[in-house]
């Protein structure tokens, strides 16, 4: 299935763009939703995405919709979603 | 070559952030306190974002040395660094005056000139260096210098042609 | 005692007289120092039921436990007085090298009580203190007049906090800037102006020397080091201004007045936009690693020349949140606010109450002074920013701060006034951070992000933003007591994912620097201490159940549209999740302190004043 990652902060200054689409495997996990996005951004590798690929760094978090936090990777993915890239640092 | 080219602390003005960390390292390297009074290296801020850290920069012909009237000033060959013998110096304040870059210390306890020597003591070399978070500082001489702002001008230059 | 001088000068500002007082290490290391010491010399000095505008209001100043030294954002300095915007503790910090040179100059903090016959500014020359006549700099904006006073005194080493026009003329919200850094919130740089003080420039001639300088320079190394690392990596490349697209893809982006949650020109007036369009550099508060501050300049139009640090709170208050969907009229509203001496957050948010009633009529054109006040005129909001610097017109009106204005007006206006106790709201539409929103409600302060720092449970979904339970309370107190130790060290809240271990780390790090020996547990025992002596100080002014409350907008209006539509915080939440709260403190059931309480956080000297008889909630009797 494609899915659609917008990309918010540093994710989008080093992917150039603001979203983009991934391919991933129909019964993908957000585990390979995230290495399919670091096979697509080498450089989201450190700042992002940890060195071995096992999930995001503390810096970052995958939202849905807006409203939910994926805290569980081993969870299937389910198309049709808003996907946000983003910060998870709140401060003001 | 007939003029060595020294090394000395330079800061990237870019990458400089104002922080002062440099001062607080300085004079705690040197001094073991905290005062950037005593600091070889100093940061000028022109309010807000115009900012740069200022050291002894090894001038050819240093003027602090011609301007000394004991004789207390000299330049070790090797490094470059301006060498000041506490026994001779009074703190006349001729060398201050004789910088251009501000770069002296007159210590107001022991009345003796205080200038950058690379940290001789430290075995990694300038403490400043070394703390400074952005790596705005680094050690450099005037031809490394040369070679960086030609390589920017030219890589600038192809930008723009390489810009629709 | 090392880093630390022990001494705290008074100033009777009244008789141009002034006196010192000493300091006990055990004393010291149960405040440590900023907030935690600002608030213990309000505390002490400030009568009970006093007006914050008057002569016996304590304008109090302490610098960091680690001013002037290589640790990393541990240069700042927490100011404390009652605030003319809450009636209750105002307690607030900026950055800068103002706190490096407080220490240098002999001193842990000042104590401005009195009134001044004439304007004047001070002096302080380590310890020779100076009265000056500011006839001459009186209108001088905040930020200009300190390169002025520097130029006069002939010495950069001076640095200066000083209030601008808000401040003379007694804007509740006015701010005290040193070094382009304000003390924002709840009102210091009206209180300074009630004194009629415009500027305290200080010149220390002492270094500040260390129990452990090997020590405490390894230490500030490896912090240096983690401190480019991930944990900051937010405010190292767009700072808080990347909040604004955060806030607007989960719905929370306060805009016109708090009414809708997501911005149609949020991309526009991002920290993305500002990076790729305006953004020059960003630079660094004093000792600071990271360097969050991104400074923007408009290069051409109608706003050419404007230029600031543009931060999140500043930015969404007078940007999002009065309609204003680009970038340069924002930067030049902010550099207004600062160069003006006011908090550009609260006159965002009372800016943004008045943009409604007009749109609702409540407010007309000529009540208005002529401007047509709707949200998204940026004239409007430029005119009305410069009229509530000097009350004129209808800014004398604004001036007063949200509460006492929509009080004032009434019309019904009091529903969208979007503070608590007083304090305007900060960038965060509560009513789908249900948490947050009983974090602002119950905040001494008012409403305070980062007093409360539970915005990070809902966003970071610890607890489901969207609902409420009686599981709370204690990250709750553990969010607020964490935020106090670092308001009290004070390190920078940007740093605190750099540690391995806190309150260990912490602890070793404050030993090194003073001298008096810390652990762990009495270092976080300390957040405790201060965030109960802040509640007792508003106890004493009279605080009651009823003050820790939300907008009713928050309470009764659901989310209109976005990705948090519909959702806001009843009434019965609110109070569950206040309860809870009260609980974990060990409070009673009305929020207040029992006296055993009191005395086991060691602020047995007070027990008798604030202190009550009685049976802390959730104990059966």
């Amino acid at each position: 299935m494609k899915l659609k990652v917008e990309f918010l902060g540093l994710a989008r200054e080093l992917a150039g763009d603001a979203e983009a689409v991934v391919t991933v495997d129909d019964r993908a996990t957000w585990h390979d939703l995230i290495s399919a996005l670091a096979d697509a951004y080498p450089s989201f590798v450190g700042p992002i995405v940890l060195p071995d690929r096992s999930n995001l760094t503390a810096a970052y978090m995958l939202n849905v919709g807006g409203r939910a936090i994926v805290r569980d990777l081993d969870v299937p993915v389910q198309p049709g979603q808003r996907l946000l890239l983003m910060f998870a640092e709140a401060g003001g | 070559m007939t003029q060595p080219a020294y090394q000395h602390v330079i800061c990237d003005p870019d990458l400089c952030t104002g922080c002062r960390l440099c001062e607080y390292v300085c004079s705690a390297n040197k001094h073991g306190v905290f005062d950037p009074n005593l600091a070889r290296i100093r940061v000028v801020r022109i309010e807000p974002v115009t900012m740069t850290a200022i050291s002894c920069r090894m001038c050819a012909d240093a003027p602090c040395v011609i301007a000394c009237p004991r004789d207390a000033l000299s330049r070790a060959p090797e490094t470059g660094v301006i060498l000041v013998d506490d026994t001779k110096c009074d703190g006349c304040g001729w060398c201050v005056e004789a910088c251009d870059f501000g770069a002296i210390v007159l210590n107001p306890a022991s009345k003796t000139a205080e200038i950058c020597d690379l940290c001789a003591d430290q075995e990694d070399g300038p403490q400043c260096v070394i703390y400074c978070p952005k790596e705005a500082l680094s050690l450099s001489t005037p031809e490394v210098l040369r070679q960086k702002a030609r390589r920017d001008v030219v890589k600038r230059l192809f930008e723009e042609l390489l810009t629709p | 005692m090392y880093a630390y001088t022990g001494k705290i000068l008074h100033v009777d500002l009244t008789n141009q007289t002034t006196r010192v007082q000493e300091l006990e290490p055990e004393f010291l290391k149960r405040y440590l120092g900023g907030v935690g010491l600002a608030t213990r010399l309000l505390y002490d000095n400030t009568p009970a039921g006093c007006d914050p505008l008057g002569p016996d209001n304590a304008l109090c100043f302490a610098c960091s436990s680690f001013a002037g030294t290589t640790i990393p954002v541990g240069t700042k300095h927490g100011v404390a007085s009652k605030s003319p915007l809450t009636g209750f503790v105002g307690d607030s910090l900026s950055g800068s090298h103002f706190s490096e040179m407080l220490r240098r100059a002999g001193w842990d903090g000042m104590v401005l009580k009195g009134q001044a016959p004439r304007w004047l500014y001070l002096v302080i020359d380590d310890d020779l203190v100076r009265f000056v006549d500011a006839q001459p700099y009186m209108g001088k904006g905040a930020v200009e007049v300190q390169s002025i006073l520097r130029e006069e005194l002939g010495d950069d080493n001076y640095r200066v906090s000083a209030i601008g026009p808000a401040g003379e003329h007694l804007v509740r919200f006015a701010s005290i800037d040193n070094d382009g850094r304000q003390v924002g919130r709840t009102g210091n740089g009206a209180v300074m102006g009630s004194k009629r003080l415009k500027a305290i420039a200080i010149r220390g001639s002492r270094p500040v020397t260390v129990a452990d300088p090997k020590g405490l320079m390894a230490a500030s190394l490896k912090l240096i080091k983690t401190s480019q690392g991930p944990g900051t990596v937010k405010y190292r490349t767009l700072g808080t201004p990347s909040n604004v697209l955060n806030m607007n893809a989960i719905g929370v982006l306060p805009t016109r007045n708090f009414s809708e949650t997501t911005f149609e020109h949020a991309e526009t007036i991002s920290g993305e936009y500002l990076r790729d369009h305006y953004r020059v550099k960003s630079v660094s508060c004093s000792s600071c690693s990271i360097a969050c501050e991104q400074w923007g300049v408009v290069r051409d139009g109608k706003y050419k020349g404007a230029k600031i640090g543009l931060d999140y709170e500043p930015l969404f208050a007078l940007g999002s949140n009065c309609g204003i969907g680009t970038l340069p009229p924002i930067i030049k509203l902010v550099e207004m606010s600062d160069e003006l001496g006011m908090d550009a957050m609260s006159a965002g948010v009372v800016i943004s109450w008045a943009m409604e009633c007009y749109e609702r009529g409540l407010l007309t054109q000529e009540d208005c002074d002529g401007l047509e006040l709707a949200f998204g005129n940026e004239d409007a909001a430029i005119e009305v920013l410069r009229k509530i610097a000097y009350r004129e017109g209808i800014g004398d009106l604004l001036a007063e701060g949200t509460m006492r204005a929509s009080e004032r007006l009434a019309k019904g206006s009091e529903h969208f006034a979007m503070h608590v106790k007083g304090l305007e709201m900060p960038g965060y539409d509560v009513r789908s951070l249900k948490t947050f929103a009983a974090g602002l409600a119950v905040g001494t302060r008012g409403a305070c992000h980062n007093r409360s720092l539970a915005y990070e449970l809902d966003i970071k979904g610890v607890f489901d933003r969207f609902t409420a339970d009686d599981g709370r309370g204690k990250a709750m107190v553990d969010n607020e007591n964490f935020a106090c130790i670092l308001d009290c060290l004070v390190l920078c809240k940007f740093l605190r994912n750099c540690f391995d271990d806190f309150g260990p780390d912490v602890a070793a790090i404050y030993t090194m620097t003073t001298g008096i020996f810390l652990t762990a547990d009495e270092l976080m025992a300390v957040g405790e201490r201060v965030c109960n002596l802040k509640k007792a100080f508003n106890i004493r002014e009279g605080w009651t159940r009823a003050d820790d409350t939300l907008p009713p907008r928050v309470l009764e209006d659901p989310i209109p549209t976005g990705p948090s539509k519909g959702s806001y915080v009843t009434r019965e939440e609110l109070d569950l999740l206040i309860a809870n709260y009260y609980q974990a403190r060990g409070w009673t059931a009305d929020g207040l302190i029992p006296r055993e309480k009191l005395v086991e956080l060691g602020l047995e000297d007070i027990a008798d004043e604030v202190g009550v008889d009685t049976v802390p909630a959730g104990q059966a009797i």
